[in-house]
Order: C-alpha cells, then structure tokens, then sequence
C-alpha cells in the first residue's frame, strides 16, 4: 500500500510539475506598437545572434541626434526590455525612452529578447539565458555589420534596462567590460522569490511544487533558475557606474530588491552606485511616474559616465 | 573444540549475510530501474535541446517534453512491474522458507518506497521565501 501511493504521490506531483513548467516558459509574442519613425527619427532594422547559442534576435538601431541635426553613434544605451514584452512596451514606456535617448544624443539599439516580439521563439529563462542577448548585442555593436557607416563605430557602451531588462542587463554586465555604465530600473536581486509567489498563482497550485517546477525547467529547457542571481554578479560591475531605480510602491518586485542589489554593489573598493527610490511609482512604472525628471536624471547619469559626444572631435 | 564450534557459526553468518543481500538487491531493483529510466529520459531531453537547437524552439521543446513525459510513464510502468516482480520472488522465497530473503525484499521495498517519495517530502519541507 505504501509503495502504491509514494508512485502515485510522486508521479503525480511530478506530472503537475512538469505541465506547469511547460506554461511557465513559454507565451505567444506581442506584437511591436510603432517605431521611432512615428517620432521623426530614423532608424534600421538589425537582426544579430545572441553569444554562445546563436539564437537570432531582432532589434532596431536609432542613430543619435546632436543639437544641430547631425546623427552620430558615439555613445550608445542599449535598451532592454521587460518580462512578455517587447522593444515598443507602451506599459512601461520603453520606445518612449529610447526616442528621449536618441534626442539626448544617444544611439541606442533596442531588442526583442529570445522568445519574444520579433526574435527567434525560446523559453523565457528570467535571465539565465537573455544575458547572452545583450551580449550578442554588444558584440554586434563592437563586430557587426554596422547600418551606420558613415557615422563610425560607436565609442561607448552603457544600457538601460526595465524589469527581467534590469536585472538581465546586470547578469551581462557582470561579465562584459565593455558595458561601461548600467541603468536598472526595477530589477530583482534574486529571482528565486518572486517564482516562488508567482508559480502558484500562475499554475493554480499549492506552494509546494515550485520547487518541482523549478527542477523541472532545468530537465527539460535546461534552465537553471537559481542561478538567476544578478545580486552576485553587482560587485564585478564596479568601478563601472550603476544607478539602481525602483518605485517605492512596487508590490511585484518590492524594493527591497533594490536595496540588496545597492549593498552587493557598495561591497566593491571602488563602486560608484546610487540609488533612486521614485515615491509612489508601482512595478516599472517610474518613467512614467516621472517622466521628463526620470530622462534627465538618467540621462545626466550617463553623461557622467560615458562622457560627452566626441563625434564632431 | 573451540576451533569446531567457531568454523559453523562464520558459515551459517555468511550464508544470512549473502541471503540478506540477495533478498536487498531483489526490494531494490524497482528504484533501479527507476532512477535508469528516469536519467535516460534527462538525457534524452538534454539531447535534444542540444541537437534538434538548430531546428528550432518549438521542434525541441516538443521533443524534451516528449521525452520527459514519456519517461514519466514509461519510468511508472516499470516501476510498477518491477514492484510486483518482486513482491512475487519475495513470497516464492517465503514459500520456500527462505525467510531471510524475503524478509530483505520487504524491508527493501519499505526503504524504496520512502526514497521515492522524498521528491515529494522535500519539497513540502523545503523553506521558501516568496516575496509578499
């Protein structure tokens, strides 16, 4: 008796597990809403191979416009986007900034990450695989066939990421000096605690089998979520500058989260970090919240860091 | 005397022992098998993430899930079988009055039911920390 139900129990669980996983991982895309032609800025479509597995992601790149007119690509942000989203997301405002971007002189190439928007189907992984296409990325800007020819290889790298974005985006630039200055905007220290509220309530399940969930994305997608920890990575960043924004009223990835990220990062001799807490913003919401504060503030930030346009130099 | 009285007893102790033992490995045959099915089936997943990429998403994650949920049933069936296949050697050998091997099937099957149910035990022990 007791061996017929240990099997049932456990075949059962694990069953429920793995049918979770599965709905977990993947989602159809949303289609992008607009460009930034509808702004008057002109742009190209890019297509690149994220690093190490190749899949192909597809973005735009929009040359950056000096107070005379001229484009130029000196400095880029690379903008990455959040969680079921795409390089548009209206929600939290992603082409807006990256057109606020462009006008402050910045080119910035915009993506949709693997298994979303445009770019090639995949599971969504938090992280544990979206960091290599924003490494892709780099290596695109660094290697690639550039649209821009005429304007030149762009100087710098710095990115400005929302969400899974934010947190992606610190997963990268732990591990690629070349991303020499970071914004993220309500990343998750750790991802392992907003799983473990989100699962039940996505799969209608007791608590108890995320845990089997989590074992069962890495059988079959090979995606280990409790390495999706951009909280261990924050003090390899330094002495590279990272400003960390979160909105005080996020319930979805508390702020917390922020204030973990700030002190991984503040552990490094040489950090250079801060922090901006935006009262009353909810999850991602901070541009919006803002607005023409949060552009300035990110943008002065990045002309700290990254300098001032040398293409005319 | 002492060396005639001591020989039979290490005799009659190996004999238990080797009885035991063939009795244990008959009880753990269905966590064997278990575990072999089971791994197959990761590798096979692992596989066909790593060969069927280029084919793209959807052709692999159908053929991992395929393969893992395939495995789950497969790994059931001969679980089962298995089980039974031995609960049948452990009466056979109570019938014959080997009791010392059944009674390791037993005992062994008690063991392997507790270890297939750990998943299940660990998971509702584990702690978890979700954000509120």
């Amino acid at each position: 008796m007791l061996l017929i139900i240990s099997a049932l129990a456990t075949f059962s669980y694990a069953g429920v597990a793995i049918y979770i996983a599965a709905r977990l991982v993947y989602r159809a895309p949303i289609p992008l809403v607009g460009n930034p032609g509808q702004f008057g800025l002109r742009y190209t479509d890019i297509t690149f191979h994220a690093r190490g597995d190749r899949v192909q992601i597809k973005g735009w790149i929009i040359p950056g416009v000096l107070p005379n007119g001229n484009l130029t690509d000196d400095r880029i942000l690379i903008v990455v986007h959040g969680t079921w989203q795409n390089r548009t997301d209206p929600a939290a405002g992603v082409l807006a900034l990256s057109v606020a971007f462009a006008r402050h002189g910045f080119a910035v190439p915009a993506f949709d990450m693997r298994g979303m928007g445009e770019s090639q189907p995949a599971p969504l992984s938090m992280g544990y695989f979206e960091q290599r296409d924003v490494l892709g990325a780099v290596d695109f800007i660094q290697r690639g066939g550039w649209p821009y020819p005429a304007l030149g290889r762009p100087r710098v790298i710095g990115g400005w990421g929302v969400s899974l974005g934010g947190a992606t985006l610190l997963l990268a630039a732990a591990q690629e000096p070349a991303i020499r200055a970071v914004v993220s905007d309500s990343a998750y220290a750790d991802v392992i605690p907003i799983l473990e509220r989100q699962i039940p309530s996505l799969g209608g399940i007791p608590p108890f089998f995320t845990s089997g969930v989590l074992v069962a994305a890495q059988a079959l997608y090979g995606i280990n979520f409790y390495a999706v920890r951009p909280v261990d990575g924050m003090a390899r960043i330094a002495p590279r500058p990272i400003l960390l924004i979160h909105g005080a009223a996020d319930t979805f990835v508390p702020p917390s989260n922020m204030s973990e990220l700030y002190a991984a990062a503040s552990a490094a001799p040489s950090a250079h970090v801060q922090m901006w807490l935006v009262p009353g913003a909810t999850h991602a919401q901070s541009f919006h919240t803002e607005g023409a504060v949060y552009v300035q503030r990110v943008v002065a930030f990045f002309v700290a860091a990254l300098g001032p346009d040398q293409s005319a130099a | 005397m002492q060396t005639d009285s001591t020989a039979p007893t290490n005799s009659v102790s190996t004999t238990e022992k080797s009885a035991i033992a063939r009795g244990v490995l008959a009880g753990a045959i269905p966590l064997f098998a278990l575990i072999v099915v089971i791994l197959l089936a990761i590798v096979v997943a692992a596989l066909a993430r790593a060969l069927a990429a280029p084919a793209g998403f959807f052709i692999w994650r159908r053929i991992a899930e395929g393969a893992i949920m395939l495995g789950l049933v497969v790994a059931a069936m001969v679980y089962g079988v298995a089980t039974v296949r031995a609960l049948r050697q452990a009466a056979a050998w109570q019938r014959a009055g080997l009791t010392r091997q059944s009674a390791g099937v037993y005992w062994t099957l008690f063991v392997v039911a507790v270890v297939t149910l750990a998943p299940l035990i660990l998971a509702l022990t584990l702690p978890q920390h979700p954000t509120l």
